[in-house]
């Protein structure tokens, strides 16, 4: 009887331990509009993954596009943390002009740090450093 | 028996050799990139970045000439530097951000604003209201058109410490300014953690 009760004892520690640690995970709650105003121009785009826990945690939901005002791609992505935990991932965008050739500036090479907490939709854009940009490739990578 | 005694000897001699035999290894890295250094102050990666986001940020405002019209003059004026580090150079950002800029054919890079009585250049000051000297010089040269805008701003720095974690957080605070007017501001942060 003495073990039977040290045993209850122990194991409905263990899992209140392990449901404490479960719960730890901060996530985001939303809230917008039931049926959107605005039209967005979504692109249909070709995905290579490579790294299956970085699509858990940034995954990509859509990439939609647009022109600046002054003439300019300028491009949107949505990433979402379909995990629990706060992750931290890095981006970069490469800009292709008509002929497929890439165009780089010193600005256009940089990784950008990117921090999504746990369930947590966040947009990330990129505009193309000239006019003659008419196409792109988003890198992602994880940084933890 | 002494075979072996003689034999562990000089495999236990191998390691010590190779250790002795070890020197600093240097290794080509990209810049910025994920495998180069993070440290508690501004890192290449961080001004680049930055720039990225500003150049994004002004490409996407509607107040440079459009495509196809004459190139705007951005004169790059000062970029205080209020941090911790005087020898923190703000040119790894302007430089950045108006190579970008000329690339995209929509700006040029305006060496200087003026030239001042003395043969120096003049710098305008962060508000973007050129200096009485300049005007005057300006008033008797022929042939002088004054920049169209100007690029200036300031990185600040604040500092927080709890317990055994320092956080340094670095502000760049960037405005084009035409005449008196900022029509572009914008402002990036980075923040470093240490424990």
């Amino acid at each position: 009887m003495k073990n039977l009760s040290y045993r209850t004892l122990l194991t409905a520690g263990l899992l209140a331990t392990l449901a404490g640690i479960c719960g730890c995970g901060t996530t985001v709650n939303t809230t917008e509009r039931a049926q959107p105003v605005g039209q967005a121009d979504m692109v249909d785009d070709k995905r290579v993954l490579t790294d299956s826990r970085l699509d858990v945690h940034a995954r990509i939901r859509g990439v939609n596009q647009s022109m600046t005002a002054g003439g300019v791609l300028r491009v949107q992505v949505e990433l979402f943390n379909d995990s629990r935990s706060r992750r931290s991932v890095s981006y970069h965008f490469d800009w292709f002009d008509q002929n497929m050739m890439q165009v780089e500036t010193p600005a256009t090479t940089a990784l950008i740090p990117l921090v999504l907490e746990g369930k947590e939709s966040r947009f990330i854009s990129g505009v193309a450093p000239t006019p003659a940009c008419k196409d792109f490739r988003l890198k992602l990578i994880r940084t933890y | 028996m002494k075979k072996l005694i003689s034999s562990l000897c000089l495999l236990a001699m191998i390691p010590i050799l190779l250790t002795g035999c070890a020197s600093t290894q240097v290794t080509r890295v990209t810049p910025g990139g994920n495998e180069s250094l993070t440290t508690s102050g501004m890192d290449i990666a961080d001004f680049q970045a930055t720039a990225l986001k500003m150049v994004d940020s002004l490409l996407g405002a509607n107040v440079l000439p459009p495509a196809g019209t004459p190139p705007a003059n951005i004169a790059v004026s000062l970029v205080r530097n209020s941090t911790s580090k005087p020898l923190l150079n703000m040119n790894l950002l302007t430089s950045k951000i108006t190579i970008a800029l000329s690339k995209n054919g929509r700006a040029r890079t305006w060496m200087n604003v003026g030239i001042g009585p003395d043969g120096k250049p003049l710098v305008q000051d962060p508000i973007g209201k050129a200096t009485a000297q300049q005007e005057e010089w300006e008033k008797d040269s022929k042939a002088v058109r004054r920049a169209d805008f100007s690029l200036s701003g300031e990185i600040i720095e604040t500092y927080a410490r709890a317990g055994n974690r320092r956080e340094n957080t670095y502000t760049i605070h960037l405005k084009l300014a035409k005449g008196n007017l900022a029509v572009w501001e914008e402002e990036q942060e980075v923040a470093k953690q240490t424990k």
